[in-house]
């Protein structure tokens, strides 16, 4: 008896099913949407467009993005980071279909490309890059403007910023390589080199008056960087990462290709003046969360939607209401929450094991190992062994600077420590970050003098 | 000089292995130590145990769950927890790996003098993890092993009356499931799975001691104190989903040892969005037990290899819910005609 009425629930399913199917166009060779030429593009999961239809479905979609944010006002003027690989020229190729619309839909936004250097190894390859993107900005029509990523070693108003046509300063290159080649590994390497990137796209975007900035990520590199920065212990994170808007600062990053996939932009068939190097087998945490997203969609696919989606409903814990000296000083994130009551946390448990291995005690302190245990980090900065001597424009022996590494410490959060980790902090943190670290320092003295009188 | 370098401590012995988690050299003892002592701040800062309480110690014989019972004996008698232990064992009948595992946890009961409680499925459910493999083939098995598994050391836990189940979940397990639940898209698993203890008002808390030990520790302790433990792999295990997440994490810890710690990091400084809706805890209607819908999933799955339909429970729950539904009707129209 049972398993009759299970026939006829099974049966109904299979009726629904079978209706479905019918209203979709039987012959799969046909552009869906036009049904009238032979699909060309075949997307996972849906039925083929043909090439104009799909042109004109992602132009809708990019469209779709940015209106329904509600964020870009009339004339906004909006840099766009362009690597010169296949995300950003379609990013290009997306907005410049934009423009040329018809005056009622037309983008209303001011496109400024910014190209940012960062091929630090090939000194050879780098102006011939440039050289072949200036030609496609130019194209384009849109203002465009080059930079070297060195450049985020200096203080902000010495930056020179060139149109693109022009050759870029590249004084401080040695010296990033120095930092990098110092640090530990190829994942710190690679986590540090995002950070900049991310603040110098900001200060840049400062300089040329935009205060939006649009980057070309598509779902496939959100995910990727979701779970490399899971690994990384950016959880509290991954929101950012993930969703439209990222406005840690006052400018604020927008993803208006988050809802591509790596598919959808290789059918548009662009050839991209850079292409990206696959590095097998993998010596950072990034590759290797790269390889692993790619390899894990090809065998369940859906996975990197699954990545992006969960992320986008996440948020950081925090305590309550933060200001911005308590975020750190290099990627902006708040810093780590740290439970109200002595509760077991990662990071406690690691200043435990540290203190358990370095010192023959038998029993441990009870209260926070954070303040009393790293007073052997104490060292006074001195301009002699500073950050600048590799840089004739920085005049920093004028100034009387105080710097900690416990100070620099206590202003970064846990994955930028990370970066860090057995190397010279106070060497190799670039000068704007050292200021605005002795800057939230001195504010939270300030703060301390004057707390009892605050309301 | 000796080829062997100075303990880190500078307890003046020569160091025997390098930690893992730390890169520290430790000798034998500094790393019991270390290793014991860690454990014990866990417990003691997470407020895991309360004097006087009765602890069931899932245990399984393989090496967590040795060392677990191990270390909680130790340091019951070292610190003065005044803790009641018990140890507890699922029997899930699966023949050439449980069986054998049994014997481990049966030779720890009596080297370590901690009595022994074993449950099977069979006598639970009425199914042996052989017999359901035999209905659903080598894929998806995981699902009502685990599914089972949950339940059944609640129901053992309740058998035994104790206020506590301590499980050998450790480091790596942790970040395992962070990742599978991201990779999966389960925010409520993600929002709780790194919690250390996980209660609710009339479910069985639960704790996880070794939450912050490295796998890669825990073997190290049990080699060096001769701790008997049984390692085989579960032979139904290979085509499970968290294969991948343990391929990929074994990769990471190459690269950075740290990432273990950094992962669990992640897990507990995120949250969900207050906007996003999460599942609610409930009880299951049918037997009572914790569960997030309306019919547990150990019932439902359940119900479906008692009716032939072992696929029942696997796909979408929405089906499966129309099924049983239709089932509780027919069961509660005879009683509305008796009365």
């Amino acid at each position: 008896m049972c398993s009759l009425n299970n026939c006829i629930f099974d049966g109904n399913d299979d009726d629904i099913a079978r209706n479905r199917k019918k209203d979709l166009p039987s012959d799969r060779t046909l552009c869906r949407k036009c049904r009238c030429e032979n699909a060309d593009i075949l997307l996972l999961g849906q039925s083929g467009y043909c090439k104009t239809c799909f042109l004109n479905v992602t132009n809708h979609k990019f469209r779709a993005a940015l209106g329904k944010s509600k964020i870009i006002r009339h004339g906004e003027k909006i840099l766009i980071d362009h690597s010169g690989e296949l995300n950003s020229t379609v990013l290009l190729h997306l907005i410049k279909a934009g423009m040329s619309e018809s005056a009622h839909k037309r983008l209303i936004f001011e496109t400024i490309i910014l190209y940012v250097d960062d091929n630090m190894q090939k000194t050879n390859e780098r102006s011939i890059l440039q050289h072949k993107i200036a030609e496609e900005t130019k194209v384009s029509g849109f203002n465009s403007y080059a930079i070297s990523i060195s450049q985020v070693l200096n203080e902000e108003d010495t930056w020179n910023i060139k149109p693109i046509d022009q050759e870029i300063n590249y004084e401080n290159d040695n010296r990033l390589h120095a930092i990098l080649t110092d640090l530990s590994d190829n994942t710190s390497r690679t986590d540090f080199l995002n950070q900049l990137r991310r603040k110098l796209l900001l200060s840049a975007a400062r300089k040329l008056n935009c205060n939006k900035i649009f980057v070309a990520d598509s779902a496939t590199n959100i995910a990727t960087k979701v779970l490399s920065d899971v690994c990384l212990g950016r959880g509290a994170q991954l929101s950012t990462q993930a969703n439209f808007c990222d406005a840690r600062t006052d400018i604020k990053i927008l993803k208006p290709m988050r809802d591509f996939t790596q598919q959808e932009t290789e059918y548009h068939k662009i050839k991209p003046v850079k292409s990206i190097e696959d590095s097998i087998p993998a010596t950072s945490i990034q590759a290797l969360a790269c390889n692993f997203t790619i390899e894990l969609e090809s065998q369940f696919s859906g996975t990197i939607s699954t990545v992006f989606r969960t992320a986008d409903k996440i948020s950081p814990r925090s305590n309550v209401q933060e200001s911005i000296e308590d975020n750190c000083a290099l990627c902006d994130a708040r810093l780590n929450f740290i439970p109200s009551g002595n509760e077991v946390t990662a990071m406690r448990a690691i200043e435990v094991s540290k203190l358990m291995s370095s010192k023959c005690i038998d029993t441990i302190s009870s209260s926070n190992n954070e303040e009393n245990g790293e007073s052997n980090y104490l060292f006074t900065y001195s301009d002699n062994n500073g950050c600048c001597n590799d840089n004739a424009n920085c005049n920093c022996e004028n100034r009387e600077r105080q710097i900690t590494t416990e100070d620099v410490w206590r202003h970064l959060c846990y994955s930028c420590r990370q970066i860090f980790r057995n190397s010279d902090i106070l060497h190799n943190l670039p000068l704007p970050l050292l200021l605005a670290v002795q800057q939230r320092a001195a504010l939270k003295k300030m703060r301390e003098k004057i707390s009892d009188f605050l309301l | 000089m000796s080829s062997f370098p100075q303990c880190s401590t500078k307890c003046g012995k020569n160091a025997i292995l390098k930690r893992p988690k730390t890169g520290d050299t430790l000798c034998k003892e500094c790393f019991f130590s270390a290793f014991e002592t860690e454990i014990h701040d866990t417990i003691i800062n997470g407020k895991l145990f309360k004097p006087g309480d009765k602890v069931a110690i899932g245990a399984s014989g393989g090496k967590d769950s040795t060392v677990l019972a191990y270390v909680l004996k130790t340091l019951n008698e070292r610190y003065k927890y005044e803790l009641d232990l018990f140890l507890l064992s699922i029997d899930e009948g699966i023949t050439g790996y449980r069986d054998d595992s049994l014997k481990t946890v049966t030779q720890n009961k009596d080297d370590y003098g901690i009595p022994l409680k074993i449950l099977s499925y069979k006598e639970l459910y009425g199914w042996t993890m052989d017999s359901i493999v035999a209905e659903i083939g080598r894929k998806n098995n995981c699902t009502f092993c685990g599914v089972f598994r949950r339940q059944a050391l609640d129901r053992g836990a309740a058998i035994l009356k104790v206020d506590c189940i301590a499980t050998g979940h450790n480091a790596d397990d942790i970040a395992e499931t962070v990742l599978m639940n991201i990779l999966r898209g389960d925010i409520a698993r993600l929002h709780r799975c790194t919690s250390v203890i996980t209660t609710g008002a009339d479910s069985i808390m639960r704790c996880k001691p070794l939450k912050y030990a490295y796998e890669k520790e825990i073997v190290m302790y049990a080699y060096f104190k001769n701790l008997v433990y049984f390692s085989t792999e579960c032979i139904y295990a290979p085509n499970a989903y968290r294969g991948h997440a343990r391929a990929f994490l074994k990769d990471l810890e190459k690269i950075r040892p740290s990432s273990i710690i950094d992962i669990i990091h992640s897990g507990e400084q995120l949250q969900v969005k207050d906007n996003v809706k999460m599942p609610k805890r409930r009880n299951c209607t049918q037997c009572g037990f914790v569960s997030s819908q309306e019919i547990c999933k150990a019932c439902v799955l359940l119900e479906g290899l008692n009716r032939g339909l072992p696929k029942l429970g696997i796909g979408k729950s929405s089906k499966a819910k129309k099924i049983m539904n239709l089932h509780m009707d027919k069961k509660n129209k005879p009683q509305n005609i008796d009365l």
